[in-house]
């Protein structure tokens, strides 16, 4: 089964995309902030990761950059809180990474299954 | 002397005398009956004595040779003949039988011959005439013999049988020596002391191998004998050969010129083939040399948009981190230049591109000139204040105010040309100059325009900075390099500027030079030919009714929009401004929306699929059952900035249009102009009305974001019944030790747990807290925080009923 990395700082958060990612059939890993998601990444080579823009310490635009570097196949999923200046920047600039989808808190539930699924082929390995 | 006698006996006696041989007329007795005067000599006196016999006076072997020749030739009755050696030489007898007549005496006629030394020679010689007579005769070949007056003295059978008779004929008759060549010897043949041999052709054709001997005859004439052998066969033959052979060595030349033919060909394909490989070789180099230029322009480029975005994203984290307010607006302040850096690096490169793939338009309308320079004034003299430069500007008398062509174009070039002129001047000034200028000479491609009234401007940038060193002022033009590689590093750019200002010049018909020493400063000049505008003509700006747009009364906006980016970039700024979005993703969900919601005003997209915004837009338009006006008031948000375009948007019933990527202001501005032209009147002075208070726990919001997963949602209900109270303590404890951003995060944290929940209010509540906090706002802070811990506790509690219900 495919892995998906859920980093955002809120446990709720992470709870919430792994509750309905894991009722999709996906293995979900989480981080709470960006150099242990960068590490996650590194460790478990997930298909997918849904991330907080905002993240402490490290920035999630900066994660994101990382994580692609390590692996170009590697889909992202931004999440955002919706700020207003903030988001006019850094959501344009999140195009730059190549991020396939994003979206505003709260999450609609139905729209990010089906965006995951999309992005991942579905939850089944290319092996199996 | 007795002799018979004979008719005319004297003169047969006389003949008889004159014959040099003796002759006799003897009877059986070897009596002498008749003699001539040469026998009576060679007998002696005795012989004419009466009864003598020539027995008797001849020696006794001639006598007996005499008496056998007789007695033979009495009695076979033919002339015999006997020979004996005499002392000079041979003596032959030869007797005859006279016819006898009844009894007479038997008589014998002699004839001797003595051959002396002369004789027997010129007997010999008769032998030899006769034998070469023979032999000719014999011969298979012709041949005959010419007398010097070119008659012909002898002739062989050959010779007759080939030509006819020869006899008292000369040698031109019989061979018509008109034609070709002759064989007819010439007088000068005669004289010949050597055989010669050549072939001749008779009129038949024949082909004779001839020898021409000279001679001199038995009188001391020159005569010559001439034999021919017919060759003609082998002449045949040997034609016959020399013709295989010649056809031979012709089809043997035939093939090698074919063969050197073919080689020729082979070696020219081959050269064919290295010089379309040579081209090849020399195409694929082009291509990889042009692959190379674009794999550096593109690590370039990269570079260059790195750099901003590095800038970017250190000032977020910087801005984020700060506790201090005013290093945070420094921070924003500059991460936004580096945005707009950012901008402008991918708007060149997309200028660029497209004049590349040709494919750049020039507008033509009227604008304002001086308009035009003192926005560029404007955007240019700050920062060369801020440099401490002055910033000098004048226009020349009589340069027309308002003219026809791209005032968009020019005004980039002029700023790129300004800021490069800050950019690299660290003391002194930076001026713009404006006037006119005559038709300039050598430039050709400039003379393509041939319009009356036109007038040709020149541009002036100038500036007393570092000066570019001559080797590098044509470089400098061109993309991918600055001057100095080390420049770019210290001062930045991507290096496109002028390269896109020297093809936009070009585009619009003039050209760009500079002018410029190390040390001396440099002055770029920009020299285009304009049209004369009509100012009745002007496009006039938009106007916002509203002096000040901010007050805009809350309103329900439909977004219609399908790039997510985009989306949340216009709702989160609508959010921002206090209105209600409702959200489409195609021209079709649009409809949808408007069927059933009412709206104030509409962001349609262009570009949908499905149905696009214009399509969209007409509809409206043509609507009746909607559940707004058909007039309602759509602002198109396109990319395309085209003349063309838009207006083919206002064609369509839009009644404004924001370029993207759009700025807040762009937005606003539009908004306002629409809403105030469509009778929407700018309430000024009014308080915008509280916002619909928001339900404390939405539970459509909330099972939303479960998907209807109502384990799910209790489990995420559970949390935020734990975590929230906790999250909050936490925000006042980083309040009251100054850390500003964690509070910010916490604020920010409940904001979007509590939205998942469906706690509406406390979302709000926490929204409204994380934007004091990040507009430092502080002295608002502390209300809006207890105002959340109240929204939280009655958030849980309507949990624990909904539970327990």
């Amino acid at each position: 089964m495919k892995t998906i990395l859920v980093v955002d700082d809120a446990p709720m958060i992470r709870e919430q995309v792994k509750g309905l990612l894991e009722e999709q059939g996906y293995r979900v890993i989480e981080a709470e902030d960006g150099e242990q998601a960068v590490a996650l990444a590194k460790q478990h080579r997930p298909a997918l990761s849904v991330i907080d823009i905002f993240l402490p310490k490290k920035g999630g635009l900066e994660v994101m950059g990382e994580i692609m570097k390590t692996d170009k196949r590697h889909k992202i999923i931004a999440i955002s809180g919706g700020e207003s200046f903030h988001a006019q920047t850094v959501v344009q600039l999140a195009a730059i990474f190549d991020v396939a989808e994003s979206f505003t808190k709260p999450l609609d539930a139905r729209k990010l299954k089906e965006a995951v699924r999309r992005l991942t082929g579905g939850p089944r390995d290319d092996a199996e | 002397m007795h002799i018979r006698e004979l008719d005319t006996a004297a003169a047969l006696s006389a003949l008889l005398d004159a014959v040099s041989d003796p002759l006799l007329v003897l009877d059986e007795d070897g009596l002498i009956r008749a003699a001539n005067a040469p026998a009576l000599a060679r007998l002696g006196p005795g012989a004419e004595a009466p009864g003598a016999s020539v027995f008797a006076l001849l020696p006794e072997a001639p006598a007996q040779n005499l008496a056998r020749a007789m007695r033979q030739a009495l009695a076979e009755g033919r002339p015999s003949r006997v020979e004996m050696q005499g002392d000079n030489g041979l003596i032959e007898y030869f007797a005859a039988a006279l016819p006898r007549a009844g009894d007479e005496d038997a008589l014998v006629a002699v004839h001797v011959i003595e051959h002396t030394e002369s004789t027997r020679l010129a007997e010999d010689l008769r032998r030899e005439r006769q034998r070469q007579v023979f032999l000719m005769e014999a011969l298979p070949g012709f041949a005959f013999l010419v007398a010097s007056d070119t008659s012909i003295r002898y002739a062989n059978l050959t010779f007759r049988r080939l030509f006819g008779r020869s006899k008292d004929r000369k040698c031109q008759d019989i061979f018509r020596c008109k034609d070709g060549s002759c064989i007819c010897p010439t007088p000068a043949s005669f004289a010949a002391t050597e055989p010669e041999q050549w072939e001749w052709t008779d009129h038949a054709r024949r082909t004779f191998s001839v020898f021409s001997h000279p001679m001199t005859d038995a009188d001391g004439a020159r005569v010559l004998l001439i034999m021919g052998i017919d060759i003609t066969a082998r002449k045949q033959a040997e034609n016959a050969l020399r013709r295989t052979q010649a056809e031979l060595e012709e089809r043997v030349a035939e093939r090698t010129a074919a063969l050197e033919e073919a080689n020729r060909s082979l070696t020219a394909q081959v050269e064919e083939r290295r010089k379309a490989e040579r081209k090849l070789e020399s195409a694929r180099r082009r291509a990889e040399a042009a692959t190379q230029a674009k794999s550096r322009f593109l690590a370039n480029m990269s570079h260059e948009i790195r750099t901003p975005l590095n800038a970017v994203l250190g000032m977020a984290d910087l801005a984020r981190r700060t506790a201090e307010e005013t290093d945070r607006n420094r921070y924003l302040d500059m991460l936004r230049q580096a945005g707009d850096a950012l901008l402008a690096v991918i708007g060149d490169i997309l200028d660029y591109s497209k004049i590349e793939a040709r494919k750049l338009n020039l507008e033509k309308i009227d604008f304002d000139l001086m308009s035009l320079l003192i926005a560029v004034e404007e955007i240019n003299h700050s920062a060369a204040r801020n440099k401490g430069l002055e910033f000098r500007s004048s226009v020349a008398p009589g340069v027309p105010r308002v003219l026809k062509g791209d005032p968009s174009r020019l005004m980039q070039i002029l700023n790129n040309l300004l800021a490069n002129a800050v950019k690299f001047t660290s003391q002194g000034h930076v001026a713009l100059t404006v006037a006119e200028t005559h038709v300039p000479g050598h430039r050709p491609e400039a003379a393509i325009l041939t319009a009356p009234n036109l007038h040709w401007l020149s541009f002036g940038v100038s500036d007393t900075g570092m000066g570019i060193p001559p080797e590098n002022q044509e470089t400098v033009f061109q993309s991918f390099e600055q001057a100095d590689g080390s420049v770019s590093r210290r001062y930045g750019g991507a290096g496109l500027g002028l390269a896109i200002c020297r093809e936009l010049s070009g585009l619009m018909g003039g050209y760009i030079s500079v002018d410029s020493a190390p040390g001396k400063g440099s002055t770029f000049t920009l020299t285009l030919p304009f049209s004369p505008g009509d100012p009745a003509a002007l496009e006039q700006p938009i106007r916002a009714a509203c002096a000040d747009t901010e007050d805009l009364p809350p309103l329900t906006i439909l977004l219609a929009e399908d790039a997510h980016l985009n989306r949340e970039l216009a709702v989160a700024l609508l959010d921002e401004m206090g209105h209600r979005t409702l959200v489409a993703a195609t021209g079709k969900e649009a409809l949808d929306i408007l069927g059933r919601e009412k709206v104030d005003l509409v962001l349609m997209d262009v570009q949908m699929p499905e149905m696009d915004g214009i399509t969209a837009t007409q509809a409206i338009r043509e609507s009746r059952d909607l559940a707004v006006s058909p007039d309602v008031p759509v602002v198109a948000l396109t990319a395309h900035a085209q003349k063309a375009d838009r207006e083919r948007l206002l064609k369509a019933g839009m009644d404004a249009y924001v370029a993207k990527p759009f700025r807040r202001g762009d937005l606003m501005q539009a908004m306002a102009e629409v809403l105030a032209r469509t009778g929407r009147a700018c309430p000024l002075a009014e308080k915008p009305p509280e916002r619909p208070a928001a339900v404390v726990l939405d539970m459509a919001m909330a099972l939303n974001g479960v998907d209807g997963n109502r384990k799910l949602l209790v489990r995420l209900q559970k949390m935020f019944a734990d975590d929230s109270p906790r999250d909050l303590s936490n925000l006042r404890s980083a309040l009251a030790a100054g850390d500003r951003e964690e509070a910010r995060r916490l604020a920010h944290l409940i904001k979007g747990t509590a939205a998942t929940v469906g706690a509406a209010r406390a979302s709000a509540a926490a929204a409204r807290a994380e934007y004091a906090l990040a507009a430092a706002q502080l002295e608002k802070v502390p209300s809006l925080v207890e105002e959340l811990d109240q929204e939280i506790r009655t958030a849980c509690a309507a949990m624990a009923q909904a539970e327990n219900a």
